[in-house]
């Protein structure tokens, strides 16, 4: 993959760059422009002070060479002044003179001298050396440089002379004596500083010389371009005054375009007088031509090295920023997402190093996208193979499926699901590029399953105890196999085949994801069987327990056949027109029994028939063996109490159901009130907690249906079995009633009996009438029981007639020392006062003939004198009771129990 | 950048034109170095003018003037009876080494000086016995008051306390020194000693607790530069800033340059040809008159002196207010010769002995040169003269020891008073050999006693009756041939100012300033 060349660099890249560039080109030129033009200032004024020392040392060495020939001068005359002239003097002869001075006058400088005698009269004048201009003194002058000398005194002085323009002139004045020190005469010279003595000074000082008479320059070395002698210099004006107060001074002129720095000093008599100047001037061309070309090489240079430092800088920041540019652009491509985009690290520096962390963070992030990618797509195959089997449910289809997938997903040339029969015999369940090869692959796998573990291998035929198995089933190159294991025994095998592709470590385990789905379906589809079977087995049950009860049903309606044959023959015998009432009033009796069984039969039908769809459900839930043997084991245990009601007041039974859903609120049930409730109704509160716990797990309705069903199902059972022992007591009463029965007496429960007439007439008593229990503890009492079951029948079924369908009965039983009170109490209208003594008579009834025998109270009082007991009734509207005493110690002995 | 401009601004700041700072160092070159530095014991100028910079006295002259004003004295009284000068002291005032000014170094000062047995006394206390030998004693009223008791009154007295040679010295010092002080002088005064390099220079520097004003100079650096023409060439090419003594023919050249100066005093001073008279045949009166007819002093004062001074006639200047007109000796060598005859003078086998010092004087420019004149003229009328010379030390130990027939010497005044000539030079107390300054050793018992009333007499037209009659009296003894009255002169660069130049030859450099160049 090639370099992406950034089409157009990014704006932060150039910006980058400028700032460097900018930055580069500063930071070279700004000091460097400082230094330079600090230092080209530096040599400017260096020159310019230079100069000016310069200047002012040659003035000094002119003053010097001007004093030096002043002590020439004056040494020259002291030396004139010798004895050589002393001698001459004294000869008083002006030839003798002159002889000393054409003798002497190579001695002697250019200039004048005179001589005179003692008296101070001139003897002698000569102009010496050739001295063109005359320089001489004004007879003043002379007079007074001759007083000097001839008071012993030696004086050598600066002067003007007289002629010219006021020429400046050395005059010295030595007085001549003799070797006794006396006074022979006086010599006097006067050496001019013209011009010819300025251009020696030229000589000695290299540089052009002025000498000003006052203010006229009247002799100096500059000489035109014409070789005249140039006198015209103007003495620069500031000069001027600086020299009128000061020693000396420098001043820069200008000489026909040639730039002059010109030195200045006075010169002044012994008096002090000022008489002139001298002047010094240096070219200072050179040195103005020095700064310019100073400030020109400045200037070029500065701007060269402008571009100079231009270029580089641009050039050092394209260099450094290039890079960066690179890496700023792979950095966005790969922000964009393109991991592909490769960085260039070939600078040493840090930007390489990003570059490589850049490169291989990108590397990274691309292998693990990678990874993400392919862990994608075998949740993807995982999620689907979970779907396809939670949404087929043959176990085939979900083989199939897992077949295929695995073999997609891990592109096998063969892949194979073996299961495992009880015997440890391998089948193929299904497979992948199986053909014919079924019997040798289950080979093969037995051969596996020995292995007791997953394996990998990328030739199989290496291995040993495989080779000849796989060979058979012509399975050859990579190799995987995971075990289908369910609670240590074998369910099957997956073997998953390729030919050239070694399996990776993340292969085996979507295998084994794989394996533990196959493992499940197959697992499940087990248990869906088992739950099938047990299903079936409780439906014939059910049929078992139905034909039973139909045979006892049928048993029952031939009873009944010949109770109604008892009944006709009692019709027949008719004894009294009561007996006929009290066939029916029996009969009447024996209906509500009959009634109650056939209730219960038919109510039976519809329990079977639910019972068997309960069971289906269940079956359906495909619940764990170990759960489902749980459920039903419980409905065993707790079959005995299902038969057992207790007819509870709504009001108890919601009280009951709260007690219940809160004991089981934390196992968080839906519709647990529902459950509780029906539980607290069928009596099987304990089997809530076992079965919230199963409904965690699996759907509660089936499972509680079914346990509601069953108890219903008892519940009919055991009414039945109370209905027919109640028709057998009525029988039984019947037949003592007739002499048909001596049963003996036998300590008995009393409230057992209350409670077995109360289930008799459930059916009357279970729409609007509220039966209460007030029971005291009782011992056993001695009585014969079916006998005062009709009691209990009578009175209860009296009140209940008596309320008309709506109201309350109460029971209440006492002990009242040796004797037991057992009292039915309803609050119906009422007995009428006129009724009331009457109404124990046998026979006596307000009822209509065929409706009640009127035989009831009559027996039942006749009940009670052959227990020894006693029964009385009282009644006003809305309270009747009828009260009934009977000795705990059973009847005496020699009751009578004919009944009249 | 704004943290670069501060800085620039310093930069800029900091670049000043270079100050005139009072670090200037003053240099002075002069014919010879100071022989001694201890006040007490100074004779020669060079000694004397180094003590003017590092010493105060009690008393001072007013600038320019010979007018005593006080000094370390801040005011005194005289008793009545004029012997009880009572002195209050200048209190804040410290020596060089710190320790303080006050009677007790007073004291000290006056005691080793008049005290033979004080521990530090020298015996070359030079000025003490000339001035001070009638202090009968020395009394310390308190701290800052003294009390000199003088045996007798003493006019010049005062004018004495204001000579070099009273320069109060540090008694710490002295102790510490012994007799080497000399050469670690500790003063009052506006200068102190840095380095004294014999030979070399003698560096000063300046006192800032000077009670009188610090100087302006920092440095003041004394060079002894041997020969006119050397000290001429220094100074013309500024290697110094001051020269002293320049030969005067060099002044004329020094007067034409434009970045010299010559500073020019009045001189209180005498040359002379001194006439050893304890030794024939210059015993004679006759024969010293006939030397001093025998000398053409003209051309000396004239040539010599350059115009730079006046023909003496006798010891005292014009300038001293005790000077009186006396006759000059005429140049006549004829008259020479015959007094000579008179006197019966045989030309002794060996010469005369004329003893002049090789170092020029500020009252005798060219010594040597002089002394060839005179024994030229001496010769000239048939009086062999042998020239010695000898540097000026040597020549003043010579001299007062009495070994020269002749000698040339000269005296600056150091006070005012004609005392300081008169008794100083002819008084027969100060002809003792060995520590003589009156070198032509007359002992005259008249003079003697003209000088010792003029010494105590007080009132000034007294005193002046018996100077006159002093001069007359040494006059007509001719002890001496007097040849000029100096004038002091002093060549500087232009670019010195205000360096005091005194009659007695010394410049005082307390106000000196350096311009910048």
């Amino acid at each position: 993959m090639s370099d992406p060349e950034p089409q157009s660099p990014s704006r932060r890249g150039l910006r980058l760059r400028q700032k460097l560039a900018l930055i580069l080109l500063l930071a070279a030129l700004v000091p460097v422009a400082i230094a330079s033009s600090v230092a080209v200032l530096l040599v400017v004024r260096g020159l310019e002070e230079g100069v000016r020392a310069q200047t002012d040392r040659t003035l000094r060495v002119a003053l010097n060479l001007v004093l030096g020939h002043v002590e020439e001068v004056f040494q020259s005359s002291i030396r004139l002044a010798g004895s050589e002239l002393s001698m001459a003097l004294a000869t008083g002869r002006t030839q003798a003179i002159e002889e000393v001075l054409a003798h002497r006058e190579n001695e002697l400088p250019r200039g004048q001298v005179i001589i005179a005698d003692a008296s101070g009269r001139v003897v002698a004048e000569r102009t010496l050396n050739d001295q063109r201009t005359a320089a001489s003194l004004s007879a003043e002058e002379l007079n007074t440089a001759l007083r000097h000398g001839l008071a012993y005194e030696r004086r050598v002085t600066f002067a003007r002379s007289n002629r010219g323009r006021g020429l400046l002139v050395i005059r010295a004045v030595v007085p001549v004596l003799d070797d006794g020190f006396h006074l022979q005469g006086v010599v006097v010279l006067v050496a001019p500083l013209d011009s010819e003595f300025a251009d020696r000074l030229k000589a000695q000082l290299a540089a052009d010389v002025v000498l000003y008479g006052g203010e006229e320059p009247n002799a100096s070395s500059f000489v035109a371009a014409d070789g005249k002698r140039q006198l015209a210099i103007p003495v620069p004006a500031p000069a001027f005054k600086l020299v009128q107060r000061g020693p000396s001074a420098i001043a820069q002129t200008t000489l026909e375009g040639h730039s002059l720095s010109m030195g200045f000093a006075p010169l002044a008599s012994l008096e002090g007088e000022r008489l002139g100047m001298l002047a010094v001037a240096l070219d200072q061309e050179s040195v103005v031509s020095a700064k310019v070309r100073a400030w020109h090489t400045l200037l070029v240079t500065g701007v060269l090295a402008f571009f100079f430092a231009l270029l580089l800088a641009a050039l050092i920041s394209r260099r450094l920023t290039g890079p960066l540019a690179h890496l700023h652009a792979g950095a966005a491509a790969i922000a964009r997402g393109d991991l592909d985009t490769r960085l260039q690290r070939e600078t040493g520096d840090e930007i390489g190093d990003l570059a490589e962390a850049f490169a291989q963070m990108t590397h990274a992030v691309r292998e693990n996208q990678e990874r993400l990618a392919a862990r994608m797509r075998e949740l993807t195959t995982l999620h689907e193979i979970g779907r396809a089997i939670s949404s087929v449910l043959g176990l085939d289809e979900v083989l199939d499926k897992i077949v295929e997938e695995l073999a997609g997903v891990l592109s096998a040339r063969r892949t194979v699901l073996l299961l495992a029969d009880e015997d440890g015999a391998f089948h193929v369940g299904a497979g992948v590029g199986v053909d014919q090869d079924r019997a040798g692959l289950a080979r093969l796998g037995e051969a596996l399953a020995r292995r007791q573990g997953p394996l990998v291998v990328d030739e199989v035929l290496v291995e040993a105890d495989l080779a000849e198995a796989a060979a058979a089933a012509h399975v050859t190159g990579s190799l995987l196999a995971v075990p289908l294991e369910q609670k240590d025994h074998i369910l099957g095998l997956v073997l998953v085949n390729r030919e050239f592709a070694p399996f990776a470590d993340n292969d085996l385990g979507l295998v084994f994801a794989f394996a533990d789905h196959a493992s499940s379906a197959i697992q499940n589809a087990r248990l869906y069987h088992e739950v099938q079977k047990s299903s079936e087995e409780l439906e014939l049950k059910v049929k078992e327990r139905t034909f039973e009860l139909v045979i006892a049903n049928q048993e029952l309606e031939r009873t009944l056949r010949e109770l109604g044959q008892a009944q006709a023959q009692l019709v027949l015998s008719e004894r009294m027109a009561g007996l006929g009432s009290l066939v029916a009033g029996i009969a009447h009796e024996i209906n509500s029994p009959a009634g109650a069984i056939q209730g219960a039969v038919d109510a039976l039908r519809e329990n079977v028939a639910r019972l068997a769809k309960r069971a289906r459900e269940i079956g359906d839930l495909a619940m764990a063996p170990e759960d489902r043997a749980h459920f039903f084991a419980l409905v065993e245990r707790l079959a005995p109490q299902l038969g057992e009601v207790r007819i509870d007041a709504p009001l108890e039974v919601r009280r009951r159901t709260q007690a219940l859903a809160e004991q089981i609120a934390s196992f968080g049930i839906h519709h647990a009130d529902l459950l509780c409730r029906t539980l607290v109704e069928i009596g099987a509160t304990e089997a809530a907690e076992p079965l919230a716990l199963l409904g965690r797990t699996y759907r509660l309705e089936p499972l509680v249906g079914y346990l509601e069903q069953y108890a219903y199902l008892q519940r009919n059972a055991a009414a039945i079995r109370t209905a027919i022992r109640r028709v057998t007591r009525i029988v039984g009463g019947l037949k003592s009633y007739s002499h048909l029965d001596q049963a003996k007496a036998e300590p008995a429960n009393l409230h057992d009996g209350l409670e077995n007439t109360l289930v008799i007439l459930h059916h009357e008593l279970k729409y609007g009438i509220h039966v209460v229990r007030k029971y005291a503890e009782l011992p056993p009492v001695l009585i014969y029981v079916d006998e005062l079951n009709q009691v209990w029948t009578n009175l209860i079924h009296n009140a209940v007639q008596a309320l008309g369908g709506r109201g309350e009965i109460m029971i209440e039983t006492r002990r009242i020392g040796s004797a037991i009170e057992v009292a039915v109490e309803d609050n119906g209208p009422g007995i009428p006062p006129d009724v009331l003594p009457r109404i124990f008579e046998p026979f006596f009834t307000t009822k209509a003939k065929g409706e009640g025998t009127g035989l009831g109270l009559g027996i039942v009082k006749q009940i009670i004198d052959k227990h020894g007991g006693h029964i009385e009734v009282s009644s006003l509207p809305g309270r009747t009771r009828f009260t009934v005493r009977l000795p705990i110690d059973g009847p005496p002995v020699a009751a009578s129990t004919a009944v009249g | 950048m704004r943290r670069l401009s501060p800085a620039l601004f310093l930069l800029i700041l900091g670049c000043r034109p270079p100050q005139v700072t009072a670090e200037m160092t003053l240099l002075v070159g002069r014919p010879a170095d100071a022989i001694t530095l201890d006040p007490a014991r100074a004779y020669d100028t060079d000694s004397a003018e180094v003590c003017e910079q590092i010493y105060d006295k009690l008393v001072r002259y007013k600038r320019r003037t010979l007018e005593i004003e006080p000094a370390l004295a801040e005011r005194w009284t005289v008793s009545p009876n004029g012997t009880e000068w009572t002195f209050s002291l200048r209190r804040g005032v410290t020596f060089h080494d710190g320790s303080r000014f006050d009677a007790d170094a007073v004291l000290f000062n006056l005691e080793r000086q008049r005290d033979g047995a004080h521990p530090y006394h020298e015996a070359d206390f030079a000025s003490w016995e000339a001035a001070f030998r009638n202090v009968a004693r020395l009394e310390k009223i308190d701290d800052f008051t003294v009390r000199l008791v003088i045996e007798r009154p003493y006019a010049p007295f005062l004018a004495n306390l204001a000579v070099y040679g009273m320069g109060m010295v540090s008694p710490a010092a002295v102790r510490r020194w012994g007799h080497g002080y000399a050469q670690h002088p500790v003063g009052t005064g506006p200068f102190r000693l840095v380095e004294w390099s014999h030979g070399d220079r003698i560096t000063l520097e300046r006192n800032p607790d000077y009670w009188d004003g610090p100087p302006a100079i920092g440095h003041l650096v004394f060079l002894p530069i041997h020969g006119a023409r050397q000290r001429l060439v220094a100074i013309e090419g500024g290697a110094i800033d001051v020269a002293e003594r320049l030969a005067p023919e060099d002044l004329q050249f020094v007067a034409l340059h434009p970045e010299l100066k010559i500073e020019r005093v009045a001189g209180n001073n005498v040359s002379y040809l001194a006439m050893n008279t304890g030794h024939a045949p210059l015993d004679d009166p006759r024969i010293r008159e006939a030397i001093s007819h025998a000398i053409n002093k003209m051309p000396i004062v004239k040539m010599v002196y350059q115009g730079l001074a006046l023909s003496a006639t006798g010891a005292l200047a014009p300038s001293s207010w005790a000077h009186i007109d006396l006759e000059e000796r005429a140049y006549d060598p004829m008259l020479a010769r015959r007094l000579l005859r008179e006197a019966r003078f045989v030309p002794p086998k060996a010469p005369l002995k004329l003893l002049v010092m090789s170092t020029p004087r500020d009252y005798l420019p060219s010594p040597e040169k002089v002394a060839r004149i005179i024994a030229h003229n001496l010769a000239e009328v048939g009086v062999p003269v042998e020239i010695i010379a000898h540097p000026l030390a040597e020549h003043l130990r010579r001299t007062s020891a009495g070994e020269h027939d002749l000698c040339l010497l000269g005296w600056s005044g150091d006070n005012g008073d004609p005392d300081n000539f008169l008794y100083t030079l002819f008084d027969g107390d100060n002809a003792t050999p060995g520590n003589a300054r009156n070198v032509a050793f007359l002992r005259d018992p008249k003079l003697h006693g003209l000088l010792r009333w003029a010494q105590e007499t007080e009132q000034q037209d007294q005193r002046m009756r018996y100077y006159a009659e002093a001069q007359r009296s040494i006059a007509a003894q001719t002890p001496w041939v007097p040849l000029a009255h100096a004038q002091v002169v002093l060549t500087h660069r232009t670019h010195v100012s205000d360096i005091e130049v005194t009659p007695s030859s010394t410049s005082y450099f307390h106000h000196a300033v350096l311009e910048p160049r």
